[in-house]
């Protein structure tokens, strides 16, 4: 659940000096398919891009451990907006249809130092793009790829760079239900086509400034790939997006979305996948989030809300009890633009029980909608 | 005193408005890169994402600029036609543009969803409010543009606040960076790549550059034009000073004039019992008051001149480099005082020696010039000595080996120095020869007009020092522009020679945008009774630090020389270049120190190559350098860039009216093209070439009015001061006529003496300006051609006002009483 892509693209736009108004239009894009009926996901052609729907992003999130043993944890996110469902013919290859927007973020977990970059291009020209059919997307140098057999992906943020070979482990797990249809809101539509691949491998580089040398890193990534043309309801102002895969081989997805009354949106779900490999949706009722404790982000103005900061989840059903700790308290992305918007996504230690096993695992975390205005206040 | 300062306040302020709206115009669009990366014709759109993604680059932004010309606006589907100026649209990138911009946007004025329209719909732009107030265009209106020879469609979809760019670029709209490939058809290119380089990191980006790219600072691009203002501005300045000069010696004569006037009213003070101090006092604070009231009045009628010249420096450059619009500033404070103490101070210090030489004086002696005179005589070897120095000065100006055009203008100024020293010893020395020769001759009133000068060398030699220069200015100038005018003449002869040219209607607004389609050239191939063609494209290529114009040429008629060749084979030159050499044109030759037999470096798609350089022509089209080469060359070293211009040679039996015509009529509605006739195209060129010297001619008559003035009022208080002389005349039996006579000798005489010296100074001063700044500043040689009518008339007119200084004293003469004036005595 990473519905900050109109927000993200939006902030982009509003980079733009010359404007500040609403750039992106408030009613439902049209002309758009929809996420509404239950779709066959085959890949590796689903994990390329889908111009039919307005809105996709491809996350990566992971923790790497470099020859030294320190840990980094890692975000790297392309979304996709487009702008118009048909643009005119045009003679410029540098005609915008889609946008895409790259975020970046890194945390060294020993210094407690966490970095974050974004940026967005017209996917145009070899500036940016999203090929459709197989997994290739990139704005400038930042790119995540399929090849034969493994994937590599290439980012970096704020001087810092990652080359990164990854290896997907499990089938991919579909999120919703039906299977890979994840509902949002109460209307028809109000759903995107969401599913992960948890526990790919990791293995590359890490360079941690631009006159470092590489250092080997080894480690563990989530990859995260939705599409979509309309999602949140009016009545949403954000959501808290969780992702472990536990050293007992079980991967959890949960998010919980928030009202504008302070309640929790009965769309709020989750995915459970056992080590056999057995998937089983969570409603909103088969789990529980609590907040354990708050964070208030420095850059905070007297108006926001201070984040959670730790959380007991509890799946009664399936034996799940787990505590989550961010492994650094400060990894918020701010965007000095006007207009932008600041969210937390961060990496997390997830520790607790499973059924009568302890179990263990790093994660991440996503929170959206605690600072400035909610979703629908663009 | 009051024109001297108004010439010099005018020009400070002009060549200040236009250098303040070139500085800012450039930095508007250059915000805050720190380099950027320009090719020749154009960059590679995929090079981008190279060098925004270099570790050494903090920020990126690609850029394409261009310049169209408003031909009409429409609104609710009616056309109307405008003359307002013509737009610099900016294909910028939303998604890259932020580090680089100087300010946000306070007001924006994008109406809902605008912005997704300008990113997705082709031919959309956002103007600034400044330009659509000015204009009366609004949001929702569609300009007609001409964009290389074709009517274009650019729908306003909102305004932006100019406060996102500087002052000075209100004539920008806002495109998107498709929108401008669109518009100007560079699809696939970008004009620049703006970067913010790390500190000390340039290596890394100057390894990744290929053969036709180039690293700059961004100031690069301007810095032709700032160049250019700032010589025009120098050029102005120091014909300003010259113009103080000459205001200041006329102000020195008045004071001094003031002073000895009353020198017997100081006598009577002294007599009195007034102290020296007081006295020395008294007079300094009066001519300062008189200096500061002149300086006054030049502040204000400065102003008022300061328009005018704005307004001519504006057209100039527009003429020749590229659309400016410049807007006229306020003097600062420290300048006005600055103006105003300097005008105290050269009355006070005019006033300083008669004031002191009269407080000086024992009482008694008041009143006998000749003491005074004395002085004056003794001050003589003085001045000659300060004009040889002045001399050497001026000769190691114009030897100095220098591109450089300062010392040239320094010399120029030693020049007027040596004359304006020289004249009173020269003066001193050849009045007693007349006056002996005439005297011998048995001569009565020469001798006496003669001596009458003499006497009052004082002041006739100030007066006449102030006016030669003044006369020499003028007469420098005259031939100066007289030689220019001729010689751009017979260049035009050699080089418009087709019957009919074609361009594109906007090639004088946006110079570098112009084409001509394609399809309308081939229509022009087909034009019935065509006798031959000729096709250019040009390009600008890097050379040195400069830029130079270098352009390919189809000429379908080998035997038509275009130009005149300086150096080199005339007979094989041609035909070597249109086979795949270059001839380079004088500036070039000069400003690189390039020549037969030399390469000249240019670097095309495909990487640098070295061209031959066949030959040498004269031409005054490019002060920066041509060069030329065939068509066949060009292509291949550029690709298809465009057609710049055409023109045809048509049939002897051919009439090139109805031709002119018709192709008017054939090709209107489809292409935006300008036809213009052999006539009308030498008209044009001969009226950019007055515009071009529009300053020039102001000044000159400015310098004419102000010897003419000088010349009579300096006369008119000579005669007034002697007219106890006359009065001594006349009771002598002197008739009135003979007075007159008398007058009149004398006025001639005043007036000679700058005649005289201006000749030869402004001569002098004409080859300093032509053989010396000109070469130095555009590298084409001028020959020099003296416009002797125009001179003579000057000269005529100088005596003439000499003649009509005498007629008011003459009259004071007649009526005064001889009794009365010799009472005095």
């Amino acid at each position: 659940m990473r519905a900050t892509a109109n927000r993200l693209v939006s902030t982009a736009l509003a980079l733009l000096w010359v404007l500040s108004g609403p750039i992106l239009p408030q009613e439902a894009p049209t002309g758009f398919s929809r996420a509404e009926e239950p779709r066959e996901l085959t890949f590796p052609a689903d994990h390329g891009s889908h111009p039919e729907f307005s809105t996709e992003w491809w996350y990566l999130t992971g923790s790497v451990t470099t020859d030294d043993g320190n840990l980094y944890g890692f975000q790297a996110t392309w979304f996709r907006n487009a702008l118009v469902a048909e643009r005119e013919p045009r003679a410029s290859s540098l005609a915008v249809r889609d946008v895409i927007l790259f975020h970046g973020g890194l945390i060294d977990v020993e210094r407690q130092a966490f970095f974050s970059e974004s940026q967005a291009s017209r996917a145009a020209s070899s500036w940016a793009g999203a090929e459709t059919g197989r997994l290739e997307v990139w704005l400038l140098d930042n790119r995540l790829s399929a090849g034969p057999d493994t994937w590599s992906a290439r980012f970096g943020a704020g001087g810092w760079e990652l080359d990164l070979e990854l290896a997907p482990a499990r089938e991919p797990l579909l999120h919703g239900d039906p299977p890979g249809l994840s509902r949002k809101g109460p209307e028809r539509g109000q759903a995107s086509y969401y599913y992960s691949l948890p526990r790919l491998e990791v293995r590359g580089s890490l360079r941690r400034g631009p006159d470092d040398e590489p250092v080997e890193a080894v480690g563990q990534a989530w990859f995260d790939h939705e599409f979509f043309s309309r999602q949140l309801a009016e009545s949403q102002v954000g959501w808290d997006w969780f992702s472990v895969a536990l050293d007992d081989g079980t991967d959890l997805m949960l998010f919980e979305l928030r009202q504008r009354d302070g309640g929790r949106a009965s769309t709020s779900a989750g995915t459970l996948r056992l080590a056999d490999g057995t998937r089983r949706h969570l409603a909103a009722s088969d789990f529980e989030i609590e907040v354990a404790s708050t964070w208030r982000s420095p850059a905070a103005h007297p108006h926001d809300d201070d984040y959670p900061a730790s959380w007991k989840i509890v799946v009664p059903s399936a034996g799940l009890s787990l505590e989550v700790e961010p492994m650094a308290k400060d990894q918020e992305h701010r965007d000095e633009a006007p207009g932008a918007m600041a969210y937390w996504e961060g990496l997390s230690r997830f520790r607790g029980r499973h059924g009568d096993r302890q179990v263990e695992g790093l994660g991440y975390v996503e929170l959206v909608g605690y600072r400035g205005a909610g979703p629908s206040g663009l | 005193m009051t024109s001297g300062v108004a010439v010099f306040v005018a020009i400070a302020l002009a060549g200040q408005a236009a250098r303040s709206s070139f500085v800012s115009a450039v930095e508007a669009i250059s915000g805050k890169a720190t380099h950027e990366v320009v090719a020749t014709g154009g960059i590679e759109e995929g090079r981008f994402r190279e060098f925004a993604a270099m570790p050494a680059v903090e920020a990126a932004q690609p850029v394409l600029e261009g310049r169209a010309m408003v031909l009409a606006v429409t609104r609710d589907g009616r056309r109307e036609s405008t003359s307002v100026p013509p737009l610099r649209i900016l294909g910028v990138d939303p998604f890259f543009a932020a580090p680089f911009l100087t300010a946000r946007a306070r007001d924006p004025v994008v109406p809902e969803g605008g912005l997704k329209r300008f990113l997705t719909a082709s031919g959309t732009a956002l103007l600034s409010n400044t330009w659509a107030a000015e204009t009366g265009v609004e949001a929702g209106d569609a300009l007609v543009l001409v964009v290389a020879g074709r009517e274009r469609i650019l729908r306003v979809l909102g305004l932006y606040d100019l406060s996102v760019l500087e002052e000075g670029a209100k004539d920008t709209a806002l495109v998107d960076l498709a929108t401008g490939q669109e518009l100007f058809d560079r699809l696939g290119r970008l004009d620049r790549i703006e970067l913010q380089v790390k500190t000390g990191r340039e290596s890394d980006i100057e390894a990744h550059l290929v053969a036709t790219e180039m690293l700059q600072r961004p100031q690069r691009r301007g810095e032709r034009l700032a160049r250019m203002i700032e010589a025009f501005r120098l050029n102005l300045l120091a014909l300003g000073g010259l113009a103080l000069v000459v205001g200041a010696l006329l102000v020195f004569n008045a004071a001094q004039f003031m002073v000895i006037r009353r020198d017997r009213l100081l006598g009577q003070l002294r007599t009195l019992g007034a102290s020296r101090k007081a006295l020395l006092a008294a007079t300094l604070a009066e001519t300062t008051l008189f200096g500061l009231l002149g300086g006054l009045l030049g502040l204000m009628l400065g102003g008022l001149l300061a328009h005018a010249l704005v307004r001519a420096i504006g057209r100039t450059i527009t003429d020749l480099y590229a659309f400016v619009e410049v807007d006229i500033g306020g003097l600062s404070l420290g300048a006005t005082v600055a103006i105003l103490v300097g005008a105290a101070f050269i009355a006070a210090s005019a006033g300083w020696f008669p004031a002191l030489d009269a407080a000086r004086t024992a009482p008694r002696m008041v009143g006998l010039r000749s003491i005074g005179e004395a002085t004056y005589r003794l001050r003589l070897p003085l001045l000659l000595a300060l004009g040889v120095g002045a001399l050497v000065l001026a000769t190691a100006g114009i030897l100095l080996p220098t591109r450089s055009w300062w010392p040239g203008l320094l010399a120029a100024f030693a020049l007027i120095a040596t004359g304006a020293c020289w004249t009173p010893p020269f003066m001193g020395w050849l009045l007693p020869k007349i006056q002996e020769a005439t005297e011998r001759w048995g001569w009565l009133l020469p001798p006496m007009a003669t001596g009458a000068v003499h006497r009052s060398l004082s002041r006739t030699g100030g007066a006449a020092a102030g006016l030669g220069v003044a006369l020499a200015m003028t007469v420098g100038v005259l031939i100066m522009v007289g030689s220019f005018e001729r010689e751009l003449d017979r260049w035009i002869d050699q080089a418009i020679q087709a019957d009919v040219f074609v361009g594109d209607v906007s090639q004088r607004q946006a110079r570098d945008e112009a084409r001509v389609p394609a399809a309308a050239v081939d229509e022009l191939r087909k034009t019935p009774g065509l006798r031959g063609i000729d096709i250019l494209r040009a390009v600008e290529i890097p050379l040195g630090q400069r830029s130079v114009r270098f352009a390919g040429v189809e000429w379908s008629l080998p035997e038509a020389r275009r130009f005149e060749i300086l150096e080199g084979d005339p007979e094989r030159a041609y035909d070597l270049a249109l086979a795949g050499a270059v001839l380079i044109s004088e500036p070039l030759a000069r400003h690189h120190r390039l020549g037969v037999g030399d390469r000249l470096p240019v670097s095309g798609r495909s990487g640098p190559v070295e061209l031959e350089i066949v030959g040498v022509f004269r031409d005054y089209s490019y002060d920066r350098g041509l060069a030329l080469t065939g068509a066949g060359r060009f292509l291949e070293l550029f690709g298809e860039l465009g057609v710049r211009n055409v023109a045809l040679y048509l049939e002897p039996e051919i009439d090139r009216e109805k031709t002119v015509q018709s192709l008017r009529q054939r090709l209107a509605g489809r292409y935006a093209l300008e036809i213009r006739s052999n006539g009308e195209l030498r008209e044009e060129v001969t009226d950019i070439f007055h515009r071009t010297f529009a300053v020039t001619y102001l000044l000159q008559v400015i310098a004419t009015m102000m010897a003419l003035v000088g010349i009579a009022v300096t006369l008119f208080g000579l005669f007034l001061e002697r007219g106890r002389e006359m009065a001594t005349l006349r009771s002598l039996g002197m008739e009135l006529d003979g007075v007159r006579a008398l007058f009149a000798l004398e006025s001639i005489l005043m007036a000679l003496f700058p005649v005289l010296i201006s000749l030869p100074l402004g001569a002098a001063l004409a080859w300093v300006l032509t053989a010396v700044i000109n070469l130095r500043s555009f590298g084409w040689t001028i020959r020099y051609h003296v416009p002797w009518t125009a001179v003579l008339g000057t000269f005529a007119l100088a005596l003439a006002a000499g003649l009509v200084a005498t007629i008011a004293p003459m009259i004071l003469a007649r009526r005064q009483s001889v009794a009365l004036a010799l009472r005095e005595e």
